[in-house]
């Protein structure tokens, strides 16, 4: 088939669609027009995961200080660099027992590359991963070492996981898989990933941040003193991309055009809302409370969006945002653990909660559609978070005794910026 | 009636104020300055050009005392902002003429206590 005829196959797909009255000449062409939908259903999911890695970069730049603005935008976009080359070649085959490695006109098929656009739509949820860590590890980490972590958790420690739960490991996600088994049949659920990519992401922070140790003017003395913020209008537009892009996370992880759920759509939105309103009312108005609790109702909502009803979804983004604002106050307060952006309660544990509240929320008793475990989900949730600290602590103990993963302290005095890049975030201010 | 003007590396900044704190010196004026002293700068990168940036940011501290409070001042800055390191700074002490507060018309040294 050659791209014009591929081409004019849309279009009159297109056409057909708008106009009832125009037929297909057979069942081939309704398959091909259906499988040139799902790939582009899929590409449309990844544009908009992929948008959210600029929410990571600005939510990142406006955290940290001045001094380590290019520090936190070089990172995540030399991350996700890595993070493509790895899944490509070595992740994406883990999880799911597809390999790229064949002739161009095999990885096209006859579905138009169904498998590639695929990989790039869950790649945007792999490269998740050092994008988390990055905000936990900021403003003080070495900067070869966290790259090379990011491309052993991208290319190892995510795909394996994630073939446990969505992949080809029948373990914890799959029917039939072990998990399953021991549950009467009903398997562990993450519908778009609270558990495998933010749970994940944050339990993994936790380790690196503890490994790295804090900024050392973050607690001199033993006294715990707030290092001020950069930029809250660069952290709030990184707030903003990422819940805009949720909904590509979470629709788009439908997989196919025919599974799309609106359901899906207005529970990460009254999970995010849910978020927000929260934390407005418990913490007091604060601004980077609210912004980033916008998130914690979406990553909570992420595991159980197909099966519960708005209002369990309001319910879970609500306890999330709790739960994020208490939490951190405690890790950074009580427990001294310099989570620059708060990545452990954020991603980690309102993750895990996500896991959790899919078992309540989703059951038919609160509203739910039903057919989720809340033992399958705490199992589940609960493995993702050892799992993560197994990893987290194995590669960044090693890194620190092998290479070193953190700055000297003069460079992290002068900036990671002048210190790595040699360059500040406002060049002409240099005098 | 004096006037000491510190210059301090820009980290050091909460430890000075905590420690003027603690000698009960309260009142004080804080700027962003750039300079240059034994550190001579450093070189910056741009697309593969280098250039060279002399002048690093300090802070400068601006501190209006009555004789009695001078070396308890000094002491408390030299507590906070000493390292060790080049780029410590310098205190600079020099004789006030005249100081008038503005609120109450105040002269001398009850302007400045």
């Amino acid at each position: 088939m050659t791209w014009k005829k591929l081409a004019m196959m849309c279009l009159m797909g297109a056409g057909a669609l708008l106009s009832p009255s125009v037929s297909f000449a057979s069942d081939g062409d309704m398959t091909s027009l259906l499988a040139c939908s799902n790939v582009l259903f899929l590409l449309l999911g990844a544009m908009f995961v992929f948008s959210m890695h600029a929410g990571f970069a600005f939510l990142e730049v406006g955290s940290v200080r001045k001094k380590n603005q290019v520090n936190a935008l070089v990172k995540i976009i030399t991350d996700w660099g890595i993070s493509t080359i790895v899944y490509f070649l070595i992740g994406f085959p883990i999880a799911y027992g597809v390999s790229f490695l064949k002739p161009a006109a095999d990885l096209l098929g006859t579905n138009m590359g169904f498998d590639l656009i695929h990989f790039f739509f869950l790649l945007t949820f792999a490269a998740c991963i050092p994008a988390i860590i990055s905000g936990g590890i900021a403003e003080r980490a070495k900067f070869w070492p966290q790259s090379l972590a990011g491309g052993i958790l991208v290319g190892f420690a995510y795909p394996f996981f994630e073939s446990l739960v969505w992949g080809q490991r029948p373990f914890l996600g799959q029917e039939g898989g072990w998990l399953a088994n021991l549950t009467g049949g009903i398997a562990f659920h993450d519908y778009a990933g609270s558990v495998v990519v933010h749970s994940i992401g944050g339990w993994l922070a936790l380790p690196a941040i503890i490994c790295l140790g804090a900024r050392f003017k973050r607690y001199p003395d033993g006294q715990s003193q707030v290092i001020r913020v950069s930029n809250i209008p660069f952290l709030a537009l990184g707030s903003w991309l990422l819940c805009i892009g949720w909904f590509g996370f979470n629709v788009m992880s439908a997989g196919s055009i025919e599974a799309i759920s609106g359901l899906v759509a207005v529970n990460s939105l009254m999970a995010m809302v849910g978020g927000i309103v929260t934390a407005l009312v418990i913490s007091k108005n604060d601004v980077t409370f609210i912004h980033n609790s916008a998130l914690a109702g979406l990553i909570a909502v992420c595991a159980g969006s197909d099966v519960m009803h708005p209002l369990g979804a309001l319910a879970t983004g609500a306890i999330a945002a709790a739960i994020f604002v208490m939490l951190f106050q405690i890790e950074t307060e009580k427990m001294r653990i310099d989570d620059v952006l708060g990545v452990w309660p954020l991603h980690g544990v309102a993750g895990t909660w996500g896991g959790v509240a899919c078992g309540i929320f989703g059951q038919k008793i609160f509203g739910g559609i039903g057919g989720v475990s809340l033992v399958a989900q705490c199992v589940g949730s609960l493995a993702a978070v050892v799992f993560a600290l197994v990893c987290g602590s194995i590669v960044y103990s090693i890194l620190k005794t092998t290479v070193g993963i953190r700055l000297s302290k003069h460079e992290e005095v002068i900036g990671s910026d002048l210190a790595i890049h040699h360059i500040e975030a406002y060049p002409e201010e240099a005098l | 009636m004096k006037k000491i003007e510190a210059i301090i590396q820009p980290e050091r900044l909460e430890a000075v104020k905590k420690e003027l704190f603690a000698a009960s010196i309260h009142k004080m004026t804080v700027s962003r300055v750039k300079g240059c002293g034994q550190q001579m700068g450093y070189t910056e990168w741009y697309r593969g050009a280098i250039y060279k940036v002399n002048l690093l940011p300090k802070i400068k501290i601006d501190i209006a005392v009555n004789e009695d409070f001078v070396e308890a001042a000094v002491e408390a800055i030299i507590k906070g902002a000493r390292t060790g390191q080049i780029g410590d700074g310098k205190i600079i002490i020099t004789d006030i003429k005249e100081c008038i507060r503005i609120r109450t018309g105040q002269r001398g040294n009850d302007a400045i206590g």
